[in-house]
């Protein structure tokens, strides 16, 4: 959960920001969780999102959905970023039709979530974890608008320099806004990175940034 | 990770994957003249293996050898692919406030409080995370226990690390614990704004540790009986 709590940005940049994860317990429902995990995962799945992983097999953009379901053991964590409210509304109401049977987790603009849920019907939040910002030397941190994007991999594996890159390859013609979103959500191999968003907030830095590195 | 100075050609491919920016240095091949090499800071690197996993090595020269304690603990924290079997959870924290509906870690008038230090992309050693956790103890900050960082404690009272790992690096370390809820209220007071979680943190920071942490807190927000009876059969 921490991980996906780094995501920077207005409220207008992550409305329409979500990750669904799905969680067994420790010494509560940890053993025998594999089919409920792929179950959620294929409900998920149902449902479009723009992607989805486990963070010990990948992302749908390194392997494939159905490398990522047959890896799934008792225990894995698996995540589903959505770019688009509706679709998570649906999601949740299917997982209260079907109980998957593990902990649900949805991270995102806290009182949009709760509109969700009332939306669904499923009352109050239970448990809410609020990032309180970053602290200390905050002076070694890259430029917000590229922590706008390298944090919506939570384990700080797409690198700031990589968004320098991918800017001049956009600049270049190398790649496509799509083909640089993309080659970020490779690096999250948790599933964490909005593609959407991604390509959104790369879209909007081009004008801005001039790189001549590497 | 590591280079192989025979193979490497220094097409510098490699280094705008690094999460922690520009940590190599280009060497020439004390054999081969003219041939220059990618030689990666063994004091910088924290193992992540991200270089690695991107596979834009045209020549394979990069590699993960087993390393050694404490150098192992840099992948462990670093690596999310690497799972501490201690937690059982991949990555560097628990499950925290993940399966609160069924666990109930955080019970009514508790408070969950994690403090990460060296994310996002900066890193953190370890005798910089021993300052925050060591400022934390005396507030009756409860550890979480199946936490890397609690395990690699000398003394959880205090929070001392052990010294064999202090000079350690890895990507993020979680601080992650509960206390009660008056005392996260009557800490508060304390604070420059007056809305931030943890004087202790305060303090933390005005020793000038020279990474950054995030603070991340959470709580039940449901009366704990009304969860049991919706969620788990009465299970606590």
């Amino acid at each position: 959960m921490t991980h996906s709590l780094h995501r920077r940005g207005d409220r207008e940049s992550l409305k329409e920001d979500f990750v669904v994860l799905g969680c067994p317990a420790t010494g509560v429902n940890k053993k025998g969780s594999a089919p409920k995990t792929r179950e959620f995962l294929r409900i998920c799945w149902k449902h479009g999102p723009i992607n989805l992983g486990d963070m010990k097999t990948g992302n749908t953009y390194n392997t494939t959905i159905d490398d990522i379901l047959d890896r799934v053991t008792d225990g894995t964590i698996v995540q589903c970023t959505f770019d688009n409210r509706e679709r998570v509304v649906s999601l949740l109401k299917e997982l209260k039709e079907k109980k998957p049977g593990i902990s649900v987790i949805v991270s995102g603009v806290t009182d949009i979530v709760q509109g969700i849920m009332d939306e669904v019907g499923l009352g109050r939040i239970h448990t809410v974890e609020y990032s309180m910002g970053t602290w200390g030397k905050t002076d070694k941190l890259p430029d917000f608008e590229v922590l706008k994007v390298t944090t919506m991999c939570g384990h700080a594996m797409i690198a700031s320099d990589l968004v320098g890159k991918l800017i001049r390859d956009i600049k270049r013609g190398r790649k496509t806004l799509k083909e640089a979103s993309q080659e970020m959500a490779k690096c999250c191999t948790c599933g964490n990175f909005n593609l959407t968003r991604g390509a959104q907030l790369l879209g909007e830095m081009l004008p801005l940034y001039v790189v001549n590195r590497y | 990770m590591r280079v192989d100075e025979d193979k490497c050609i220094a097409c510098k491919r490699c280094f705008p994957y690094c999460p922690l920016g520009r940590i190599q240095i280009l060497r020439r091949h004390p054999k081969i003249p003219g041939r220059v090499y990618i030689e990666i800071d063994q004091d910088k690197c924290t193992d992540c293996g991200m270089c690695f996993r991107a596979n834009v090595c045209a020549v394979d020269a990069l590699y993960q050898p087993a390393e050694p304690w404490p150098r192992e603990v840099r992948a462990i924290l670093s690596n999310p692919l690497i799972e501490y079997k201690g937690s059982q959870v991949p990555g560097r924290g628990t499950e925290e406030m993940k399966t609160n509906d069924v666990t109930g870690r955080f019970r009514p008038g508790e408070v969950g409080i994690g403090i990460e230090l060296g994310r996002p992309g900066v890193a953190a050693y370890f005798r910089e995370v021993e300052v925050v956790a060591m400022a934390l103890a005396p507030l009756g900050y409860e550890m979480a226990e199946e936490n890397p960082v609690t395990q690699f404690m000398s003394d959880r009272k205090t929070g001392k690390l052990r010294d064999d790992i202090l000079n350690e690096r890895a990507t993020s370390a979680i601080i992650e614990g509960k206390c009660r809820s008056s005392r996260w209220r009557s800490s508060q007071r304390f604070l420059p704004r007056g809305r931030f979680p943890s004087f202790l943190f305060w303090r933390g920071w005005d020793t000038n540790i020279p990474s950054t942490a995030r603070i991340t807190w959470g709580w039940e927000s449901r009366p704990f009986s009304s969860m049991n009876r919706r969620h788990n059969g009465g299970r606590p």
